[in-house]
Parts: C-alpha cells; structure tokens; sequence
C-alpha cells in the first residue's frame, strides 16, 4: 500500500468516520507501532499498552490532521508525544527497573539454540544502548534505525530542526556502537574456544 | 576523526547528505583509512541492529483499540483531576510555602528596599544629637548653626 494510500484512508476516517479504513491502517501499522513503544520503554507488556493508546489517541485527533502531511509522519508524532509522556510520568522509573525484556525469537534467529541465544544477548545489549540514551536521542533513533523514517520525517515528528535531528541520531549512533562494540568484544573468547 | 565527521558519515550512510556534501565524504573515505574503518563499523552496527526481531503484537490488540473508538473523551473535570495528582499538587504546596517562607525571612532580615519615609528616619537616627542640640538651643540666626557645630569642642574646654 502506497504511502498516499494510508493518507487516503486517513481521510476517509476524518471525513466519515470510517472505522473499516481505520481497521487497515491498524492491520498495516501495528506492529511498527508496538516495536517503537517497545524500543522506547523497555518492556512488551507496557508497550502493548502504550500502542493501544497511541491508536485510539489517533482516531480521537484525526480532525487535525493535515492532508498534505504523510500519515506515518501524523502516527509518529502522536506516538512519540505519548511515549515521551510516559517515560516523564514519576513511576515510569520503577517500572524500569524490571528484568530485561523477553521476546519471542520470531525473526531469523529463531532457527538455531545457540543463534536463539546470540540473539537474546545482541537483544540486552540494545536495550542497554537504549537506555543510555536520552529520551530524544531514542525516539530519533528507534524511527530511524527500526522504522526507517527519513531524517525530515523524524523531525516533523518530533516538531525538531534537520540538523538536531542529524545530531540526535549522530549521538544516538555512537552511544548504541560503544554498547555494540562491548557485546562483541565479550563475545569473542567464546567464538575464539576450540 | 572529529564528531563533526563521524556525524557526516553517519548521515552519508543515511543517505541523508545533499549531493556536494555526499561527493565530499566520499573523497574522505577513498583517501583515509580511518574513515574507512569508521565507516566498516558503523554499517556493521547497524546491520546487525536489522537482524533483531521484534515484539509481535498480541492477537487481542486489534480487538482492545476498535473496542476503545468510541470512548467519550475525558471531561474537563477528570484532565484536571488526571493532571493534578497528589504528588504534584504537594510539590506546589511545599513550593509555595518555601516561596512565602522565603519573603518573610527577607522582611524580617530588613532585606526589603528602604522607602523614602525610612531613608529620613534613618537620617534622623544617625544625627539625632545633633538635632537635639538644634532642639535645645533654638536657632535664632546663623550663628547658632555654628555654636551647636562647635558644641560638643566648647563642652570639652569651658
């Protein structure tokens, strides 16, 4: 489905309400939105929450959107207004303190034990680059790195510069390659064992 | 390397550099090795970023959200009450204590500007002997001004 296609749906939401449009974008949109809430706070649960969220919160301000502004652009904004809200909510911080996230290996490490668990720990090693980043600096980074939005999207989302968006991303970049490059170094004894 | 060109490179690899800027990096990295080897551990890194899978959605979302439409949004009664939590309206409430506690400290401490009133009660104050020698005397004509100036020598050498 094209982007302009999503734009149209979207309208057909602000226009009629239509719930069936609306239903399509949440089929195609879903899992993007669940895996940004997801990189943002840290846990699948919460994130499942937020996602549910973050739709009816884009059902509930399809009046304001524009038509010439690209839909995932309008769904990214919302979304990281309403991850950046949660993360500054006071018990936000107990909550991080949980055990780190488990996945479901769905992806192409799933195949063998020892990729599962290769996987398991790149999987920790990211969350930690996450969370030494700044709330910023991990929003910017999550829509580029696992969304792929373009560096002018990020920044209409998060109502920035292109250039604050170019740095953001630029730091976010090598705080997550110092955590990248500590997994890999700790692993290399045990791929180097006979 | 400076962070002004790791930050370049980044963006080259990005594919977010306008052509010049692009043709100078790639000058950059066809001269240097080490923005070459830069450039092989940043595309490592996020190549191995693509390979993480992801948190599936529950079957039961869809259900939750479409379910969720047509709540009626909150009232302008339940925002308030949602935005001020116990925790922030004690927060307020100890700042604005600590605000008033703060004035009065100033006032009682003299802190708080002199007014024109005060600044004559002052004068008084310093030169009250002075005045009162003034008082006691009377003034008939200038010369008293300097009696009561030299006062305090005549009373030291009658």
């Amino acid at each position: 489905m094209a982007q302009d296609e999503d734009a149209a749906l979207f309208l057909l939401v602000k226009g009629q309400g239509d719930k069936a449009a609306f239903a399509k974008l949440f089929d195609k949109h879903q899992a993007s939105v669940v895996r940004f809430a997801f990189r943002f706070v840290g846990s699948r649960a919460r994130a499942e929450e937020l996602a549910q969220d973050i739709f009816v919160k884009l059902y509930k301000s399809v009046q304001s959107y524009q038509p010439h502004a690209k839909f995932k652009t309008f769904l990214f904004r919302v979304a990281t207004n309403h991850c950046l809200n949660e993360v500054r909510r006071p018990d936000h911080a107990r909550e991080e303190t949980a055990p780190p996230p488990q996945l479901e290996a769905s992806g192409p490490l799933a195949e063998q034990p020892d990729q599962v668990l290769e996987g398991k720990e790149l999987e920790e090693a990211v969350s930690r680059g996450l969370r030494a980043m700044s709330d910023r600096e991990r929003a910017a980074f999550s829509m580029c790195r696992f969304e792929g939005l373009a560096y002018k999207d990020i920044a209409l989302a998060l109502a920035a510069s292109e250039p604050a968006v170019k740095s953001l991303i630029h730091r976010a970049t090598q705080t997550m390659l110092k955590e990248l490059e500590a997994f890999e170094a700790s692993r290399q004894p045990e791929e180097s064992a006979p | 390397m400076t962070e002004r060109e790791v930050e370049q490179l980044t963006a080259f690899i990005d594919g977010e550099l306008e052509a010049s800027e692009a043709e100078a990096v790639k000058a950059k990295l066809a001269e240097n090795a080490e923005w070459r080897a830069m450039e092989t551990k940043l595309r490592r890194a996020l190549k191995s970023l693509q390979t993480l899978p992801g948190p599936v959605p529950s079957a039961g979302l869809k259900t939750a959200v479409m379910s969720r439409l047509d709540d009626p949004k909150p009232s302008f009664v339940e925002t308030l009450s949602k935005f001020f939590t116990v925790r922030r309206l004690v927060t307020a409430g100890a700042l604005g204590v600590a605000v008033v506690l703060a004035l009065l400290w100033n006032f009682y401490q003299g802190r708080v500007p002199a007014t024109f009133e005060d600044v004559e009660q002052v004068y008084v104050a310093e030169h009250f002997d002075e005045l009162e020698d003034f008082e006691v005397l009377g003034l008939q004509d200038t010369a008293d001004l300097e009696v009561v100036e030299a006062l305090h020598q005549l009373e030291g050498n009658p």
